[in-house]
């Protein structure tokens, strides 16, 4: 007999059981025939027949395990039991269902943004061959004084790969864009928009393995320095909301740098570029977006290098020859162009810097992957110990609920049922719970992630994830479920069919001692998960408001910001800046205007220069402070204390005047104490014959560049040029509405130059925190579930415990027990595993403290309010969840308490 | 239910021995047979039917039902080539086990 045919009886037995039955039939029929053949009367002969055959209901029995999946049966008949006890206890049943529902939709949606973000594969053929060029760069080369990747080649150097790998791999060029520009569409009426717009190679599609959803892709006829064609090809996202997915847009021109392009397709389905995190709105063939003479220059690292591996080619084939082939290049290079800033052996070193050959399956580092790494990362710990809470939660509620059934169990035990079969029955319900927790828990999982990644961007620089629920979210979270199921189960599982045969036979078997046994462990289990949610979400906290309430030393209020680029990129540089301020200063409503060379606050978005200076008269002792080239009036027009000294007049602005001014930390750590006006340094970068820069004011520390570090000792340099520059304008009023005014009027002031992009400083701070500032949310979220969870498990094991007493009590109250005595009694029980817990939840909490460290801001996690804070919160969840069952049992009426029998 | 390499007890071997040399017969005929063959064995028919059962889960024996001379729905059983097999395999282990115990008993 097939499996098909078991399963089908053990699914409706009454068919198999009629078989049965009629063959037996046959068996008695044949056998009363043969004995009236004998000479048996025929009501001797019936009689006779059936007790030959023996009991017809145990051999049916028998004959049916045989003919159905008895496995299946006994399941089936499990989980029609299981409804029924869950609906017998719906609240407490429900409650356990949200809870896990709860843990389970917060986990699977850290695990689907995580996923998107970091390990999904692109949505490409065969994604594990792609893979990207970089060189490890020696560490004198970067700001930070670390060894660090780069992935930019000059165009001249990726022919050179392309061509040497050709056996291995076909490589194609891509130039990826770090922010957003603003393009105009034909049909917007001159309102320029701002998209990611990236330039790739003619084959690039054709390797990437894209196809076209409308239209066609960038073929390689589009990409050439002579006769490539200026067309364009959208993301199906962006077309999808930019233009409502309307065939219409194919025909369409988009203005990007002043070089108009034609779309002529959309790139299909879920491909949104190479950096998770970033959708690439806008292809352009590569040729003809980069500037030729850019394009054609042997040293500027223009592109990035990509491909995909032939079948059957590993990198660590290709990589020696790629190796040669670019330091040959680099040494031909470095001998006709020496590069300034390098010397003697920095020359072979960056020559000779080793090539890798990266992985690309999952696209490319981006900036926004390296940022929230580690914010999703504590987000899934704490997901992880919010699931563990629950699943404590939910295993008390089982183990309180198979207590009140040791009656029952001892019962079936009794009458011979093994403990396994027990064991798997108390498994079917927690199954139930989990399944039903697991669908609610992908539910809300699909409800969240949308809202998480609407705010892991600033708006005005949005982020993009392909977070839809797909079949890898519903695997984690079925997996996850079947884990908490055990997690929950196995513990009441296995104490429920412990329970002796010989207690059913007690009388008063119900009313057991009332301890709390493996409870105990469970609650302080479930008050120490919770604890260590409080207190890693309480440091959270804690830090974001020390970081909101940082002193900037500036004022961020009624202050825009404009980024200035020169309309023309082939113009030289320009002294556009005093001529500018000017114009702005005098229009209605503005207080005050400057230019830095940065935007404030722009966080790693910014280059940051670091000169090296050497002090007058001391030879031998060399520095590197920040420099940040600034106009004149940009510490008044940010509100900066001036300490000493002056600021630049306009005519250090105009001419070349060597004039600097430094901050507090300058004087502090490289003057010590010495009077800093007119002491002068030189700029050791600035040639053989550097002009020596005086110093002519000191400013208070502020924090430029970042909220977290204080400004370090930084120089401030005298700007010239717009160009380039950021223009901060102070208005008198709220500046929101001002920005396209001043907009209009500051490039009618300057033609030459373009407004590439504009934010209020204070949303430039705030985007700034946007990690910390979801952080925080989060665990503000995650603090209130967990103490919920552990105060209504705490309520649910002290109340049941405490009904389970009633009798004792009662005595207890008869024999002249005071109220306090019998309060003090239930406190005292729940006392321990309340402090166990504390303690333990405070200890994992410390250790895993350590891993948030990064994210951390003027707390540490041994402060005082660190630890003060979920302590109390912990202590007044667990009063309120045992006070109110401890005055209930207080107030028992003794009569009463003894007659519950 | 795994299949067993060997039957267990000596019912089964019976059924397919009986099957075997009579053809197909239905569960009644089969305790007849046995019953009509030896005085001495008397077949628990309680234990008859989940032992065909188990025959033809083991894919041994088949069954279909047919209805008799007077008229009743019987069920018959059928030895299938497999079965055959087993049948010379059970038959040739119960005679080296039987010539076994033999020899224990006459050294003894």
């Amino acid at each position: 007999m097939s499996w098909i045919s078991r399963i089908a009886n053990a699914v409706r037995p009454g068919r198999a059981a009629a078989g049965l039955d009629d063959e037996l039939q046959f068996h008695l029929d044949e056998r009363i025939d043969d004995l009236i053949r004998g000479g048996v009367p025929r009501h001797e002969a019936e009689i006779l027949a059936r007790r030959q055959l023996g009991n017809r209901l145990s051999l049916r029995e028998s004959s049916y395990d045989v003919k159905s999946a008895a496995w299946l049966d006994s399941l089936l008949r499990d989980f029609s039991f299981g409804l029924r006890m869950h609906a017998k206890r719906r609240t407490a049943s429900l409650a356990a269902i949200a809870s896990l529902a709860l843990a389970i939709g917060a986990c699977t949606a850290a695990f689907t943004l995580i996923d998107a973000l970091i390990f999904r594969p692109l949505p490409l053929p065969a994604p594990g061959q792609l893979i990207n060029l970089a060189r490890m760069m020696p560490a004198f080369l970067s700001a930070d004084n670390q060894p660090s990747e780069s992935d930019s080649f000059s165009y001249p150097q990726y022919e050179l790969l392309r061509d040497t790998a050709r056996e291995h791999a076909d490589l194609f060029a891509m130039r990826l864009s770090a922010g957003l520009q603003p393009v105009l569409f034909d049909d917007a009426a001159g309102a320029s928009e701002n998209v990611r717009a990236e330039a790739i190679s003619g084959q690039g599609f054709e390797i990437l393995g894209v196809k076209p959803a409308f239209g066609r892709l960038i073929q390689p006829a589009d990409d050439s320095v002579t006769g490539g064609h200026p067309v364009a090809v959208l993301s199906y996202a962006f077309w999808s909301h930019r233009f409502g997915a309307s065939p219409s847009a194919i025909g369409r021109w988009v203005t990007v740098d002043r070089t108009q392009f034609q779309i002529v397709g959309i790139a299909a389905g879920p491909f949104g570029g190479v950096q998770p995190g970033y959708l690439t709105d806008v292809w352009l063939p590569l040729s003809v977006a980069i500037d030729p003479r850019q394009l054609a220059d042997p040293d500027r690292g223009s592109v990035g290098v990509w491909g995909r591996l032939n079948a059957g080619a590993t990198p660590s084939q290709m990589r020696d020859p790629l190796q040669a082939v670019l330091t040959n290049f680099l040494r031909d290079r470095v001998r006709i162009n020496p590069p300034r800033n390098l010397h003697g052996a920095q020359l072979q070193q960056f020559t000779d810097a080793p090539l890798h050959i990266r992985d690309a399956s999952t696209g490319r580092d981006s900036l926004f992957r390296l940022q929230f790494l580690r914010p999703l990362g504590i987000l899934s710990l704490i997901c992880a110990l919010l699931l563990l809470v629950a699943c404590s939660n939910v295993a008390n509620l089982m183990i309180a609920r198979a207590s009140a059934r040791n009656a029952e169990m001892a019962l079936r035990m009794s009458l011979g049922a093994a403990r396994s079969r027990l064991i798997q029955q108390m498994l079917m319900e927690s199954a139930q719970l989990a399944a039903a927790a697991c669908a609610l828990g992908l539910l809300l999982a699909a409800l969240i992630v949308p809202s998480i990644v609407v705010r892991l961007g600033p708006t005005e620089f949005p982020a993009w994830l392909d977070a839809g629920p797909g079949s890898r979210t519903l695997a984690f979270a079925v997996a996850l479920s079947l884990l908490t199921a055990l997690l929950f189960g196995v513990v009441p599982a296995l104490r429920a069919s412990s329970v002796s045969p010989g207690y059913a036979l007690k009388a008063g078997g119900t009313q057991n001692s009332g301890r709390m046994g493996s409870l105990r462990w469970m609650l302080a289990a479930q008050v120490g998960f919770s604890v260590a949610v409080l207190f890693l979400s309480g440091l959270l906290l804690l830090s974001f408001r020390k970081l909101i309430a940082v002193d900037l030393g500036f004022a961020r209020d009624n202050v825009v910001l404009f980024d200035l680029a020169p309309r023309n990129p082939e113009s030289h540089r320009t002294d556009s800046g005093a001529k500018l301020l000017e114009y702005v200063r005098h229009l209605p409503a503005v207080e005050a205007a400057s230019l830095a060379q940065q935007r404030p606050m722009g966080g790693a978005m910014v280059w940051i220069m670091t000169p090296i200076i050497r002090f007058s008269g001391r030879a031998n002792e060399t520095v590197r402070p920040i420099e940040v080239p600034v106009s004149e009036g940009f510490f008044r027009a940010m509100r900066i204390r001036c300490i000493a000294g002056r600021d630049f007049l306009s005519e250090e602005i105009a001419g070349h005047s060597p004039a600097v001014i430094v901050n507090q930390a300058f004087a502090d750590k490289f003057l010590h104490g010495r009077n800093p006006i007119g002491e002068t340094f030189d700029k050791i970068d600035d040639g053989p014959d550097p002009v020596p820069q005086q110093i002519v004011g000191v400013v208070a520390n502020f924090r430029y560049n970042n909220l977290r570090e204080p400004g370090g000792p930084s120089i401030y340099t005298p700007l010239r040029d717009a160009a380039g520059a950021t223009l901060s304008i102070r208005t008198a009023s709220r500046s929101a509405s001002l920005v396209p005014w001043l907009r209009a009027e500051i490039e009618t002031a300057a033609p030459a130059l373009t407004v590439r992009g504009s934010i209020l400083l204070a949303s430039q701070i705030d985007n700034t925190m946007i990690g910390e500032r979801l952080l925080a949310l989060l665990a503000g979220f995650f603090s209130v579930a967990a103490l919920l969870l552990a105060g209504v498990g705490l309520y649910g094991v002290v109340n049941y415990a405490t009904v389970r007493r009633t009798r004792e009590i009662g005595i207890r109250i008869a024999l002249g027990a005071r109220r306090a005595a019998v309060v003090r009694l239930i406190v005292g029980g729940a006392a321990m595993p309340v402090v166990t817990g504390i303690a333990l939840g405070m200890g994992a909490g410390l250790g895993l403290a350590r891993y948030l460290a990064s994210q951390l801001f003027g707390v540490k996690a041994a402060d005082f309010w660190s630890l003060a804070v979920p302590l109390a919160c912990m202590l007044i969840a667990a009063a309120a969840a045992v006070l109110p069952p401890a005055l209930r049992a207080a107030d028992a009426d003794p009569l009463i308490a003894l007659r519950c029998e | 239910m795994s299949k067993q390499d060997a039957l267990q007890g000596s019912l089964p071997l019976l059924v397919l021995k009986i099957l075997d040399r009579r053809g197909p017969l239905h569960g009644y005929g089969i305790t007849a047979q046995i019953e009509a063959i030896s005085t001495l064995l008397r077949v628990e028919e309680g234990s008859l039917y989940p032992a065909l059962h188990r025959l033809e889960e083991c894919g041994w024996i088949r069954a279909e039902w047919t209805t008799t001379e007077n008229k009743r729905r019987a069920r018959v059983y059928k030895l299938t080539p497999a079965g055959g097999k087993q049948l010379l395999d059970e038959e040739r282990r119960w005679t080296s086990i039987a010539a076994a115990i033999g020899q224990v008993l006459e050294g003894a």
